[in-house]
């Protein structure tokens, strides 16, 4: 609809409260990922009755973990989507922070600090370069990414030479561990990690400057520079972001499987880019935001775990994962009607 | 035989959106051979009105027939099979595609052709010239100006030899003489039977054209006037529900000191550079035939585009040049043409609309005060007498004067010393414009200088202090205030300066 | 200078078609034989697959969408035959081939659906899709199960001195050029650029892009027949590769994402490029990461000057 045609206060016939209220309503539920919440409420319910012995703190921290290793892995993704593009590049960033971590900080022995700077130099040096590029040259993410995730990831196996066979330092494995600890609490320091950066993400998204210009930047990108906003950093920053929580996030990766190989990567992108859809931010709209991130991968990590104990394969929970993120999307994410959009 | 009236019949239509209703009380009767024309202003409903009889929405209530056989129009594609064609509001073009594929656009089936190449070629060629003069039909239509570009969309409309011809602000693009051609066309479709329903916002243009004219309100049909009874001044009053209004002319007064200035600024490769002084305090009016220049001109005042020759501001310690990133610091604020693409963030809140440039001032230790930005939002909303429900809902909820009020207090906000205006009330009601036009009298009167670019003569005459016209990418003349007239600005137009000095 | 720009924007796919040549003839220099009579029918057979899967990437993307499901799809025709329909007696190709066809139709078709009915971002339903195909996939053939003997091989091989891989290339081009006669290329292609100015026009939208999902699907369902012709087996651990390759061919080739500017040749151009790349350095002695190091510089770099090089009248805007 036009704005043309709306005017709520020449309107002579108001309309009543109720239906008011109700529309409200809609849009608040919308708004706030109070879809996400229930739907996360009532898998876990469905968990613990169908299986009660779940509900033992082994188990829950290891759906937590596991959640936690692909919300941080989908954490730059769900910037760039906001941002209104993809970044195919992941696997690739991924697989980068597993083998300095595997390789350089486990068998070379490089202190681990120094390991995770260089993967944050390196994959964020990479982003910052093809967001610049993109914006530059005014061309696509999608293939600009899919072409440096490919040559990154031919990079890396190429100075792996081969040797899949390392194991990062116990003071990387014990951040993910399942017998991990957290100033003493059981839980390994990885959930706290996320739990924090969902928080950073939450107060840069919505109560700083910068986040709001960049959500304006994904909303309407000529708009956003005529406002002065400079969008050239933007997307260099956004981009250097995904690479960097990327390569991260492959370093926690490799930490919690006390291990890598040349595909480590892979599953992440689309599991990454389902938990941003299920949580449901849409590519280029104000509704984006980490916190529907989080609540994405945890949705589609109890879904596995229901699917698994189910005796159903990976395959299923392949079919299955595809069928939430259709219907998620279908609920509230639908496009406008061209109608709509005259 | 049947009894019932010819033509295309709107009774008791309705539409609402959401919680709006845009429509309450549709009446239109387009009786076959007349140049009916449809006057409202933004939110009146007039556009609600056109888009149901061109397919794109349907009714809530109420009927539609054409001849008497009730019609509901699924898609434009099935208005168009009824013999109801429509040029829309907006330019459509497929840009890299031809002009001839242009014009048949949606008159093929989704794989079949309706009419062999040879004859699409004769007809197109045919029609367009009729308008717009020769066009190759071989160019991608991206190349096209944004008039021959109008032109193509309504050959679109007429090869199809519509019963019903529909023509929304079609003229608002096109210049003089393709417009001319327009109106000839249009009197020779008529004549052959043809039903024509034609929108316009130019009073001068409804005058010379309309054989009816029916005058929406509030979603309303309100009256139905004869050629003979027509009254521009009874026009108005329909359409704004009050009576006349005394015509604030603005009075000569004095500049202050040189604010912006412009030096051998060229708007293309060949073209005659331009030197601009800018004064405190001053409304200087940018005026020409669409493509000469003016558009581009104040965008290199704004910083926006590049070229050769230099846009400075003159201050206390140096004069500092103009680029894309110090509009800001040096206090030039430049409101774009497009709302839509160029302005507004539509899914972001109206608040957030009115903060983006200036959320620096809302900064409190690193992060946002919401109550900072609420209270500088409220202080703008009352002094523009803004209309809307609460802060926090989307923008797209606003009508479209209240949209541009809310861009013109986002720059507002920013304190500017110079404000330019690209077209700001197109598309914007009567008596929101008149709001603005205050608005911008006070401004200047405080010391604010501002150049206004619009395509409408009449808001130069009442607002410039002097009017610079625009021909071929220069400045062709400069119309001091005692001569502004509209017939000096319109002859100025067509290259005669007569009295007016450069 | 500028005649040359024309060129390449007349003909999206030149750049692409000058990079195919250009290692076409490196690929001559280091290994003279590599167009001999006796390889070529191989060589091609390998192409085929990458050619076609480009292929169907094209008709959504000039819509004005996307469709990363056409891969994984592929692979799905694959394990649907090897591991479906020839143990159910459905082998022999006048049984198959239809029902592939139209299965892989089908199931463009429902991408299509959502994309122009239930109105999904192309993204969000074709990655649902290609969840559900490489979940069906796993499901019907976990491992790869050897294929005996069928008619696939000939597509592979040869008939007569036509190598096989031709047919199936050749089959998916014919219905191509004899869409482009139609009305419905022109619609498309008006579809993808400004769905709003096609819609306001009369073109029927819903139709055109249900038809251009469909159409993908079809040449995908093709892809997975050269698929199968050349590994003769179910290999469901295949979709992941071919997931993104059909999008670096059309792109390479010059189709815009934005929609409405490019074609099929863009794809073949573009799928040879990244071919011919992978042999050249194959037979040079490069190791394997470093060619996917390269594959993806040259992707990139591609893609970068296609944009620079094909649209500097365009309008900017990078997402």
């Amino acid at each position: 609809m036009t704005s043309d045609t709306l005017s709520p206060a020449e309107a002579s016939h108001a309309p009543t409260a109720r239906q008011e209220a109700w529309t409200r309503f809609r849009a608040w539920v919308f708004e706030v990922p109070a879809l996400q919440v229930l739907v996360v409420l009532a898998l876990a319910a469905w968990l613990v009755v169908t299986i009660p012995a779940i509900a033992n703190p082994r188990s829950v921290t290891s759906i937590l973990v596991i959640t936690s290793l692909l919300a941080l892995a989908a954490m730059g993704q769900t910037l760039v989507v906001i941002l209104g593009g993809l970044d195919l590049a992941a696997p690739g960033y991924i697989l980068f922070g597993a083998f300095m971590a595997a390789n350089v900080a486990g068998k070379l022995a490089v202190p681990a600090v120094v390991a995770a700077l260089i993967t944050v130099l390196v994959c964020g040096g990479i982003g910052a370069l093809i967001g610049w590029i993109c914006h530059r040259f005014a061309v696509q993410p999608l293939v600009v990414t899919l072409g440096t995730g490919a040559a990154l990831t031919g990079a890396t196996l190429f100075l792996a030479d081969g040797d899949y066979s390392s194991a990062p330092p116990q003071s990387l494995r014990s951040l993910a561990s399942l017998r991990g600890t957290t100033f003493g609490m059981p839980f390994p320091p990885i959930i706290l990690i996320v739990l924090l950066c969902g928080v950073g993400m939450w107060i840069f998204l919505n109560r700083t400057a910068a986040g709001r210009r960049f959500h304006a930047t994904g909303v309407n990108f000529r708009a956003a520079r005529l406002t002065r906003i400079r969008t050239s950093a933007v997307w260099t920053l956004v981009f250097a972001a995904s690479g960097a929580l990327a390569g991260i996030a492959g370093i926690f990766i490799a930490s919690y499987g006390s291990g890598w190989s040349q595909t480590i990567g892979e599953p992440y992108l689309f599991s990454g880019l389902a938990a941003v859809l299920v949580g449901g931010t849409i590519f280029g709209s104000i509704r984006g935001s980490y916190t529907r991130t989080l609540l994405g991968a945890l949705t589609l990590t109890l879904l596995s775990t229901i699917i698994v104990s189910n005796g159903l394969s990976e395959a299923q929970s392949r079919i299955i994962f595809g069928i939430i993120i259709l219907a998620v999307v279908s609920l509230y994410g639908r496009e406008r009607h061209v109608r709509d959009r005259f | 035989m049947n009894n019932q009236p010819s033509g295309l019949v709107l009774a008791g239509v309705s539409k609402r959106f959401g919680a709006t209703r845009a429509l309450i009380d549709g009446d239109l009767h387009l009786r076959p051979g007349e140049i009916h024309t449809l006057l409202g202003e933004n939110g009146s409903g007039k556009s609600t009105l056109v888009k149901i009889m061109g397919g794109v929405h349907r009714p809530d209530s109420g009927t539609v027939t054409l001849d008497g056989v009730p019609v509901t129009s699924r898609s434009p594609r099935a208005a168009m099979d009824l013999g109801i064609a429509t040029v829309f509001q907006e330019v459509l073009t497929a840009g890299s595609q031809s002009v001839l594929e242009n014009v048949w656009l949606g008159s093929h089936e989704t794989f079949r052709r309706r009419l062999g190449r040879a004859a699409q070629r004769s007809i197109a060629q045919d029609v367009l010239t009729r308008i717009a003069g020769a066009i190759p039909l071989d160019l991608p239509a991206g190349q096209l100006s944004l008039s021959e570009r109008q032109a193509l969309c309504i050959a679109r409309a007429l090869v199809r030899k519509p019963k019903v011809l529909i023509l929304d602000e079609s003229t608002a693009s096109l210049d003089v003489s393709s417009r001319d051609r327009l109106f000839v066309e249009m009197r020779r479709l008529a004549a052959e039977g043809t039903a024509i329903l034609f929108i316009s916002h130019r009073m001068d243009e409804v005058s010379e054209i309309s054989d009816r004219v029916t005058v929406l309100r509030s979603g309303r049909s309100v009256s139905t006037m004869e050629r003979s009874d027509l009254s521009i001044n009874r026009l108005i009053a329909d359409m704004t529900g009050s009576s006349g209004h005394a015509e604030t002319r603005r009075q000569p007064h004095d500049a202050g000191d040189t604010i912006l200035q412009g030096a051998a600024v060229r708007l293309a490769p060949a073209s005659t550079p331009i030197d601009f002084e800018l004064r405190a305090g001053e409304i200087v009016g940018l005026a020409g035939l669409e493509g000469h220049g003016q558009d581009q001109f104040i965008k290199r005042l704004a910083g926006v585009a590049g070229g050769p020759g230099s846009v400075i501001r003159p201050l206390p310690e140096r004069a500092a040049e103009l680029t894309e990133r110090n509009g800001d610091a040096l206090g030039v604020a430049y409101l774009p043409r497009e709302r839509r693409g160029e302005s507004l963030f539509e899914s972001m809140s109206i608040r957030e609309n009115f903060a983006l440039p200036t959320l620096g001032k809302d900064r409190r230790g690193g992060l946002l005060d919401t109550r900072s930005m609420a209270r500088r939002f409220d202080a703008f909303a009352r002094s523009l007498s803004l209309r809307f429900g609460a802060a926090h809902d989307a923008i797209s909820t606003l009508s479209g004067g209240n949209q541009q009020k809310v861009l013109l207090a986002r720059w507002l906000a920013t304190y500017p010393k110079v404000l330019l205006l690209n077209d700001p009330t197109r598309g914007v009601d009567i008596g929101t414009k008149r709001e603005i036009y205050a608005i911008l009298h006070l401004l200047s009167a405080e010391g604010m200088s501002v150049v206004i670019l619009s395509s409408e003569v009449d808001e130069l005459v009442d607002l410039a202090d002097r009017v610079l016209i625009f021909r071929d990418q220069s400045v062709f003349a400069q119309i001091p205030h005692f001569e502004l007239s509209t017939e000096s600005i319109v002859a100025a137009y067509f290259g005669q300066k007569s009295e007016v000095h450069t | 200078m500028n005649r040359v720009l024309t060129m390449f924007q007349r003909w999206p796919f030149a750049f692409a078609f000058l990079l195919a040549l250009m290692l076409l003839v490196l690929n001559l220099i280091v290994s003279p034989s590599f167009l001999s009579p006796a390889r070529l029918p191989g060589t091609l057979a390998t192409l085929a697959p990458f050619v076609l899967v480009g292929f169907a990437s094209t008709p959504s993307i000039l819509a004005g969408g996307i469709d990363i499901s056409v891969g994984p799809l592929a692979t799905f025709i694959n394990c649907l035959f090897v591991a479906i329909l020839i143990p159910a007696g459905l082998g022999d190709w006048h049984l198959a081939a239809p029902i592939i066809l139209a299965v892989a139709a089908g199931i463009g078709a429902l991408n299509g659906i959502l994309v122009a009915v239930v109105r999904l971002h192309p993204v969000v339903a074709t990655t649902g899709m290609l969840f559900l195909l490489v979940g069906l996939s796993l499901t019907i053939a976990q491992n790869p199960v050897a294929a005996p003997d069928n008619w696939t091989e000939v597509f592979a091989g040869g008939i007569g001195i036509v190598p096989g891989a031709l047919i199936t290339i050749g089959v998916a081009g014919l219905i191509w050029f004899a869409l482009r006669r139609t009305a419905f290329v022109s619609n498309l292609l008006a579809t993808g650029e400004s769905d709003v100015s096609a819609y306001g026009s009369g073109v029927n939208i819903k139709a055109i892009r249900i038809l251009a999902y469909t159409l993908g699907g079809l040449f995908a369902g093709i892809a997975g027949i050269a698929l199968t012709a050349l590994v003769q087996s179910s290999q469901s651990s295949l979709a992941s590769t071919y997931a993104l390759l059909g999008l670096a061919d059309a792109v390479l080739g010059g189709t815009s994402l934005a929609g409405g500017r490019g074609g099929l040749l863009g794809a073949l151009f573009g799928a040879v490029s990244i071919y011919l790349l992978q042999q050249l350095l194959t037979a040079s002695g490069v190791a394997p990461s470093l060619i996917q190091f390269a594959y993806g510089a040259v992707l990139v770099v591609g893609v970068v000057l296609g944009a620079t090089l094909l649209a500097p009248r365009l309008k900017r805007n990078p997402s």
